[in-house]
């Protein structure tokens, strides 16, 4: 029972002499932290907006049953279909069963955490799909056969040094480590992914229930790519990313955007309402123009509505998914995402394991926080995940998932009145 | 002046910073303040059970603690220790009538009041480190800015995160001593970027934890990546070092 922290100490331990990751999460901390507050200073509104966003939040989960109702209504009266899947197998399920009833041969995805949280690619690959990354980072990390290390920067352990390497290796010849040189090779090798790809998947970063908008963030173009190329777009996403207008979701994409890259607004947002269509001949309603014809949204239960209806945890669904906390917190500064993750990373990541994969795999999680509250600082939304860090350790005491050596610094309180053992 | 004073050193205090005590015990002296200790009637407050999820025998142990404090009838308990601080101020509902402060809160009515004479000397160039359970967790920011900018020879300049933004030292949650190694390396990262660039002679904090996590940061950096040695006081210690 020991044997898993000592194992998991001896990772970090790892971490922490791993000089390529030294080098970035360097180079990625100092550059965060300025661009971060430059973009904060030029958004005047900045407190309205994430105080708005919190409101919005709040009220939305607590009427997640009526919005979810909505979205799904909306997205059937515009020709698309809407699947509520309870848990990560039966989305797996649902998403497979599309692909294969198309006879899909290869899907292109935007990055997308849900799918991360399900192992989506797995299953897509064992059934014979080609699966391909089309965000440079996610793309870079499926290369490397790897996990993202950050929600917003999958592969910001890597050093462009590093990134020239696994080029390199996939391509089997010398890439320099220049970034304008990388960027390159991946425009060139996946842009005929796009136009070939029978299956577009993409997550969501905002969801409006009164029209069934899927808000979608991002600078790079991959993401209208997938959405608009092949002939069938499932957009999968966790089922608290629900708002009730497209002009709350809008509003929530303005937190979230300076508080993910630092900028005032994204190259890209991508309001996203059914397959597309046209009735340019005769007003006869045609679907599938130059975008999709068919559209599926799946949305993901998978221990969220525990979550919501926890008045412990509930508050950790407000999450906009920005990674704020992650990019200014003092202990991903040293060990970055790989290591101190499942498959959500860090503080917020530990409650978020807890529901979508369960306490133990959350153990290691929340005893790798100093508690600083650093997150709750710098989040948005305010989220107090320093407390819900010692409620999960509340629950990991009691399952007998705290290892021996922490539950000795409390019998040593218990005996010697000190946490050290020390006799008096 | 009775005070009705209970110093509380809290168990890092003791048992792994004694001088602390002793300069906090010198410092009540010049300012005459009367006061009484628990001596070895004084047991953990219990706030590291809370950060190990062991609410259960925090409450049994915050009860004994309660009625030991409280049979000294003190008008106030006062502690160096901000996680002691903390844990009174948050979870003690039973200390409720007695008020607990931090030595900054101490040392700012002291100054406030004109009770410190400063000696003048060399200027110091400081920053001030804020510890987590006395800054975000507590709110207490400005009270040690405001003694560090009314001493004269004492120049305060600030880290890029600081306050709200501060980088915890390391040694949080139980890390200094779950993950030892994770837990340093926090604390060297603090005074390599955020310390060292401002180019100043001491870091003061207010936590005798802080203080441990940052000297071996402190020597770590400088061993490592030649940062200029720094010194690392208590804010207490300062404050003794430089009044008469």
């Amino acid at each position: 029972m020991s044997s898993w922290f000592e194992a998991y100490k001896g990772e970090i331990s790892r971490e922490l002499e791993n000089e390529v990751l030294k080098i970035a999460l360097e180079r990625f901390s100092a550059t965060y932290w300025s661009k971060r507050n430059a973009a904060i200073k030029n958004l005047p509104y900045y407190n309205y907006y994430r105080k708005r966003a919190r409101e919005i939040k709040t009220w939305s989960i607590e009427h997640i049953d009526e919005l979810i109702k909505m979205t799904k209504e909306n997205i059937e009266s515009l020709g698309g279909t809407f699947y509520l899947a309870r848990n990560a197998e039966d989305a797996v399920k649902h998403v497979t069963k599309i692909c294969e009833e198309r006879n899909a041969k290869l899907a292109v995805k935007a990055k997308s955490m849900v799918t991360e949280e399900i192992s989506l690619n797995e299953a897509l690959i064992k059934k014979g799909i080609e699966v391909v990354e089309t965000d440079l980072g996610e793309w870079i990390i499926q290369l490397r056969n790897e996990k993202p290390s950050h929600i917003i920067y999958p592969a910001i352990h890597l050093t462009t040094e590093e990134v020239a390497r696994t080029f390199s290796k996939t391509l089997n010849s010398e890439v320099p480590p220049d970034a304008t040189k990388l960027v390159r090779i991946a425009r060139e090798k996946l842009r005929e992914k796009f136009v070939k790809a029978d299956i577009g998947i993409s997550g969501a970063n905002v969801i409006a229930a009164d029209t069934g908008t899927v808000l979608l963030i991002e600078n790079e173009g991959n993401i209208r790519f997938s959405t608009n190329a092949p002939p069938t777009h499932i957009c999968i996403s966790g089922m608290e990313k629900i708002v009730p207008t497209v002009e709350d979701a809008v509003l929530i994409s303005r937190v979230i955007t300076p508080n993910a890259t630092g900028q005032l607004m994204p190259v890209y947002i991508s309001l996203i309402t059914g397959p597309s269509r046209t009735a340019d001949i005769e007003l006869k309603l045609t679907l599938g123009v130059h975008g999709p014809k068919e559209y599926h949204m799946v949305l993901l239960d998978n221990g969220r509505s525990k979550m919501m209806e926890d008045p412990d945890f509930k508050e950790a669904s407000y999450c906009i998914r920005c990674g704020a906390c992650l990019s200014d917190c003092p202990v991903y500064r040293e060990i970055g995402g790989i290591v101190w993750s499942h498959k959500y990373m860090g503080g917020i990541g530990a409650i978020w394991t807890t529901f979508t994969h369960g306490l133990d795999k959350a153990a290691p999680l929340a005893l790798t926080c100093t508690t600083c509250g650093r997150c709750k600082a710098i989040c948005p939304m305010e989220i107090d995940t320093p407390t819900m860090i010692l409620k999960i350790r509340e629950k990991l005491l009691k399952a007998g998932l705290t290892p021996p050596q922490l539950i000795s610094i409390a019998e040593n309180i218990k005996t010697y009145g000190n946490p050290f053992g020390a006799l008096r | 002046m009775r005070y009705g004073l209970l110093y509380w050193s809290g168990c890092t205090t003791s048992y792994l910073a004694p001088e602390l005590s002793g300069n906090v015990v010198k410092l009540l002296g010049k300012l005459g303040v009367e006061f009484r200790a628990l001596g070895s009637r004084e047991k953990c407050c219990g706030y590291p059970l809370l950060l190990l999820g062991d609410g259960g025998s925090f409450s049994e142990l915050a009860a004994d603690v309660s009625e030991v404090i409280k049979s000294e009838e003190p008008e106030a308990v006062l502690t160096n220790c901000p996680g002691c601080y903390r844990c009174f101020v948050n979870y003690y509902p039973k200390l409720s009538g007695i008020k607990v402060m931090h030595t900054t809160h101490l040392i700012y009515d002291a100054v406030k009041n004109g009770k410190l004479k400063f000696r003048g000397g060399e200027k110091l160039r400081v920053t001030y480190h804020d510890p987590c359970d006395l800054g975000r967790h507590s709110g207490v920011y400005d009270l040690p800015r405001n003694i560090l900018t009314s001493i004269p020879n004492v120049e305060l300049v600030e880290m890029s995160r600081s306050r709200e933004n501060s980088r915890c030292c390391g040694a949080g949650g139980v890390l200094r001593l779950s993950i030892p190694q994770l837990s340093t390396q926090i604390a060297v990262t603090k005074i390599k970027d955020d310390v060292s660039p401002l180019n100043v002679d001491a870091v003061i904090t207010a936590c005798p934890t802080c203080i441990k996590n940052l000297k071996d940061g402190s020597s770590i950096s400088e061993m490592l990546y030649g940062t200029k040695g720094l010194a690392i006081y208590d804010i207490v210690e300062l404050i003794n070092m430089l009044t008469e």
